[in-house]
């Protein structure tokens, strides 16, 4: 029985032997009191909701004029940070005029690709999507037998964080799926990383994004060690997610984008 | 259930919707009385500390606005009535420091699951009891359990996988239903 079974028994038998002590608090004069109250108590119409909510609305627009405004003289650049997991591992800082302002390797493979390539800082994100994901179908690291991208966007812009991550579901299969039409994405997370988080994924080689879904595989089976699935290519780890139906919105593991186009 | 209908049973209960609260108390107890039983280590303590926390949180549902986030907030009126109970007891009676804890030990239940439940803990170190009722019962992450324990999320994880290792192996009949 793998972990996950084992934890769901857990949980319900658990449930199961919680106490029930509905009935004494029913009984108890707090419950009759609060019953007594909420049923009695006379409801807001809705028109005194809606001005309400209006009001709201007014001092919140004019808040955000106040900010807009107000912006400009304390502004520093936004700049999203853009991960994509391949194997190798890069890192692009983009700005909000969508030119690419930094591009590293996140693990040695990341830095030997990198340095093969042209000069690419300065140049607009969607060029330097067509650059990278160009060279890495004609190395053969994107392919059929390997049509996995994995990515995330972080930025402490929300809409800028919004933009790109848009950009990269557009632009990742107009460029890769004429030469790999099985193409697909699956955004990773790798938010909220944490030193442990940084430092084992750096000691494999990896990107936190592929630590984490090997963490969430880990925790389901005994099958695998760290070492064995950091070798894993994004697509295998793919799969491994599939075979233990490992929950897409639990804390780690990322949610696949499915492929798009014919 | 997700956050959206439990906060939709939330306003039927504040709107006197008397089985509102039955299906309140069925989706939080669990939550409601591991947060204490993690605080205090007694069952029948614990009970009356859980009886506590609804009546306080019914006191103050007509305060409640955060909306999305009523678990967390009955778990937290939980932990600090658990945690107030504790010093209380704690001041009346000198506490065992060698004794190991049997979360599930409770007189007058002798219920299957229960007699799984504590043969299963008995297993476990108290630490492990703690990782392995944090994530798999109360939902919390490994890495809020990390910080918690003051230990590395690594160590955290290795931990909660050999505990349910432990329990599958030494648990005896806990494999089969």
């Amino acid at each position: 029985m793998k972990n996950r079974e084992t934890r769901k028994r857990l949980y319900r038998y658990a449930k199961e032997d919680t106490p029930d002590l509905k009935a004494q608090i029913k009984a108890s004069s707090t419950y009759k009191d609060f019953m007594e109250t909420q049923t009695h108590m006379p409801q807001r119409s809705p028109r005194f909701r809606w001005n309400r909510r209006l009001a709201f609305g007014g001092t919140l627009a004019l808040l955000i004029l106040l900010f807009v405004f107000a912006l400009p003289i304390f502004e520093t650049p936004a700049s999203s940070t853009v991960y994509m997991d391949i194997n190798p591992s890069l890192r692009l800082q983009v700005g909000e005029d969508d030119r690419v302002v930094e591009l590293e390797g996140v693990n040695e493979d990341g830095v030997q690709f990198l340095s093969r390539l042209e000069n690419l800082h300065n140049k607009s994100f969607d060029d330097v999507l067509d650059v990278l994901i160009d060279e890495a179908i004609e190395q053969g690291l994107l392919s059929e037998a390997n049509p996995y991208v994995m990515f995330d966007v972080q930025s402490e812009n929300e809409d800028l964080r919004a933009h790109h991550l848009s950009k990269m579901e557009e632009r990742l299969p107009e460029i890769a799926q004429a030469r790999v039409p099985n193409f697909a994405m699956m955004q990773g997370s790798s938010e909220n990383a944490d030193e442990d988080e940084l430092e084992r994924a750096q000691q494999h080689g990896i990107s936190v994004m592929k630590s984490r879904i090997i963490e969430a595989i880990l925790e389901e089976t005994d099958e695998y060690d760290f070492e064995t699935l950091s070798e894993y290519s994004v697509g295998q780890l793919r799969q491994l997610l599939d075979d233990y139906d490992i929950s897409p919105h639990r804390p780690g593991p990322p949610h696949r984008t499915p492929p798009s186009g014919p | 259930m997700n956050k959206h209908k439990l906060e939709n049973i939330v306003e039927a209960f504040k709107n006197g919707d008397e089985t509102a609260f039955d299906r309140l108390y069925e989706e939080t107890k669990t939550d409601v009385y591991y947060t204490i039983l993690l605080v205090l280590k007694d069952p029948s303590l614990s009970e009356d500390i859980m009886q506590e926390t609804y009546l306080k949180m019914i006191e103050n549902l007509p305060g409640y606005r955060r909306k999305g986030e009523f678990r967390a907030w009955i778990k937290t009126i939980a932990k600090r009535l658990a945690i107030n109970a504790y010093h209380k007891r704690k001041k009346e009676t000198a506490i065992d420091a060698d004794e190991h804890p049997n979360l599930f030990e409770s007189e007058g239940q002798d219920s299957e699951k229960r007699y799984y439940l504590e043969e299963l803990m008995n297993i476990l170190s108290e630490e492990e009891q703690t990782i392995v009722i944090r994530h798999a019962i109360l939902g919390d992450k490994h890495k809020d359990i990390a910080k918690d324990l003051d230990k590395p999320l690594g160590t955290v994880l290795w931990k909660y996988k050999n505990a349910l290792e432990k329990m599958r192996k030494e648990g005896g009949g806990f494999d089969e239903e």
